[in-house]
């Protein structure tokens, strides 16, 4: 072997790597809100950690499973109207009615996958898009349900949270409500991220790039494809569920289809196929038009403008980039990591 | 070299071989009376063939003779029509193709279908999917026995790459290998599965005279270890060193079934096939 390192040490390297680098995210998740004291700033935070489970729920789907989703807005109204309907019209327990909003939206997704199983590419797409579209006009027109348009006002904040050794947890806080949202997409993020680094992730990737291959391999692609939906959706689910409590207000609207693009965008532009990538995607399209809001309207076509740019020059997304600038310091051949 | 996990065929089959194979035992793999039309083309018409264990069978014809199609109907890519195919006496017929390689059955592209963004090393592993050995939970809390088996599917693939020559190429992405490699690639990656019957499908299509050699030389260590393979191809010279037996197809039918020498002599294959030349 060439190599410096066998796979051995190149393993426990990689694995000493992610330990730094989830410490780093745990001690920036944990400093946030405690650099950005004001109310708007922490409610961008808490968007910000929203956009991060919808987006590596989608990546999941997509980037590893290659299935061309774009209704994942609806998983995220299961996720918010299921949970808080439970909570207003039965009086469920806040965290039950969460594990519910999670499961139905999981189901959700692993139904609409069954039934597309052999739909690929543009006919999956539309697909879900239409599924989204339906679960849309349902909450705009199941009044009786959902109260349409006029919405669901008033939905209360998470209980607070009693936990050994620690001071009881009042989610009135904002930065421990943040700290509830980031918690809960770190937490998705290590789900995906041990599932993507498992044989399923390599199951998942060989059914992306080649179904025939795979199979070939043994690989049963129709169960592999329903179980990334089913995981992807349900994160969703979550982020729904979390979404509603945090914003105390459920509008159909909220679950347009317009949403699930921007979720797309964001798996697109951080990286699809890299769970870091669409996180950087979500946080820096989240932020963005925050910051580009002196420009008035005109942040609109710079937004627009970043989007086409990327999809043109750097298909990997900001992933690509990093890699690009990798390879630059350590000398490698540019085009030996250019996916 | 410890190229497989366990031995993929015991080892009497090795050491019994022979190439008068009508006397070996029950065939590894039997066909009869396959049938499959596309549209208005009857692309495979009552073919009947079987292999016994350890032999190499290839299958010769003019294109468009339904020899791709005789193996995508093996390997469940397409159904067939009409008739029979027992694999180590399993029935194959209404199984899907992931189904069938669980049994044992492996097998390469004529169009080169690698997993194009993925690397080398990571393409083999992908072919490891019905070996892991993990508690379940252990897909999420990766604990011993995940980094044990971890480790093990690297090594292993890592042999495996070596035995096709491309130890070098570990960490290239596969679509990014010259054209040579990633037939070699797709042959190791075949192989990953540790299967009993390997069906190949032109793997000397494209390739220089040097790597036919590199090819057959890597054929033939894969001979010697037991293994059942089927092989299509359309370089007689290959086919001649390698293969057992010939079957030959033309027009989706079946037009003569010998050893090597046979065929080059039969005069209706020098007619549809082979030329005067030979």
């Amino acid at each position: 072997m060439s190599d410096a390192i066998g796979p051995t040490a190149q393993a426990s390297h990689d694995s000493a790597n992610r330990h730094r680098w989830l410490l780093i995210a745990v001690a920036a998740i944990a400093l946030a809100p405690l650099a950005f004291p004001d109310a708007y700033w922490r409610t961008n935070l808490t968007v910000c950690a929203l956009n991060v489970m919808l987006a590596i729920g989608l990546d999941f789907i997509l980037g590893y499973g290659g299935q061309l989703n774009l209704g994942h807005s609806a998983f995220y109204g299961i996720g918010a109207y299921a949970s808080t309907l439970l909570v207003v019209n039965i009086g469920v327990p806040f965290w039950i009615a969460f594990a519910a909003g999670v499961a139905l939206s999981g189901a959700a997704g692993m139904a609409l996958s069954l039934f597309a199983v052999r739909l690929r590419g543009h006919y999956l797409a539309i697909a879900s898009l239409g599924f989204a579209v339906i679960v849309h006009q349902i909450l705009i027109n199941w009044i009786g349900l959902t109260q349409g348009p006029l919405g669901i006002y008033g939905i209360g904040l998470p209980p607070p949270l009693t936990l050994p050794l620690l001071p009881v947890i009042d989610f009135g806080n904002s930065a421990n409500l943040f700290y509830l949202v980031a918690g809960t997409a770190l937490l998705s993020y290590i789900l995906l991220d041990r599932l993507a680094r498992s044989p399923i992730g390599e199951a998942l990737m060989a059914i992306r790039e080649d179904e025939v291959s795979a199979a070939a391999l043994g690989i049963n692609s129709t169960l592999w494809k329903i179980f990334a939906f089913g995981v992807g959706s349900a994160i969703a689910g979550a982020a729904g569920a979390l979404y509603a409590s945090f914003v105390g207000t459920l509008v159909p609207d909220a679950f347009i289809v317009t949403e699930s693009l921007s979720i797309l965008a964001m798996v697109v532009v951080g990286g699809m196929g890299t769970l870091v990538g669409p996180v950087m995607g979500a946080i820096v399209l989240t932020l963005l038009p925050e910051l580009l809001r002196g420009f008035g309207d005109f942040r609109l076509v710079l937004y627009g403008l970043a989007l086409t740019l990327v999809v043109l020059f750097m298909p990997g997304g900001l992933m690509q980039a990093v890699r690009l600038v990798r390879a630059r310091l350590r000398g490698v051949p540019v085009d030996a990591v250019v996916r | 070299m410890r190229l497989f996990g366990e031995p993929m065929i015991d080892a009497s089959n090795t050491a019994g071989r022979s190439l008068e194979v009508e006397a070996a035992p029950a065939p590894l793999f039997r066909a009869s009376g396959l049938h499959k039309r596309f549209g208005g083309v009857q692309a495979v018409r009552d073919i009947s063939f079987g292999v016994p264990p350890g032999a190499v069978l290839a299958i010769i014809g003019p294109n468009g003779a339904g020899k791709s199609t005789l193996l995508n109907l093996m390997s469940g890519v397409h159904q067939p029509d009409a008739g029979r195919m027992i694999f180590g006496g399993a029935d194959l017929v209404g199984l899907p193709a992931y189904r069938r390689a669980r049994l044992g059955l492996g097998r390469t592209f004529q169009k080169i279908r690698l997993f194009r963004h993925l690397t080398a090393l990571d393409n083999i592993i992908a072919g490891f999917h019905i070996r892991h050995g993990f508690p379940l939970w252990q897909y999420i809390s990766h604990g011993a026995a995940f980094r044990d088996d971890h480790a093990r599917c690297r090594q292993h693939a890592t042999e495996l790459l070596a035995f096709v020559g491309l130890a070098q190429r570990a960490e290239m992405p596969a679509g990014a290998l010259a054209y040579g490699e990633q037939r070699m690639l797709e042959l190791a990656r075949a192989l990953a599965p540790a299967p009993h019957l390997l069906l190949i499908d032109e793997p000397a299509a494209g390739l220089n005279a040097v790597e036919v050699e590199h090819l057959l030389d890597r054929l033939t260590a894969l001979r010697s270890r037991g293994l059942t393979i089927i092989v299509v191809e359309h370089n007689m010279d290959l086919v001649m060193r390698i293969a057992d037996r010939v079957l030959v197809l033309n027009h989706g039918q079946y037009l003569f079934e010998g050893t090597p020498r046979e065929a080059q002599m039969a005069p209706a294959v020098v007619a549809a096939y082979l030329g005067p030349d030979w």
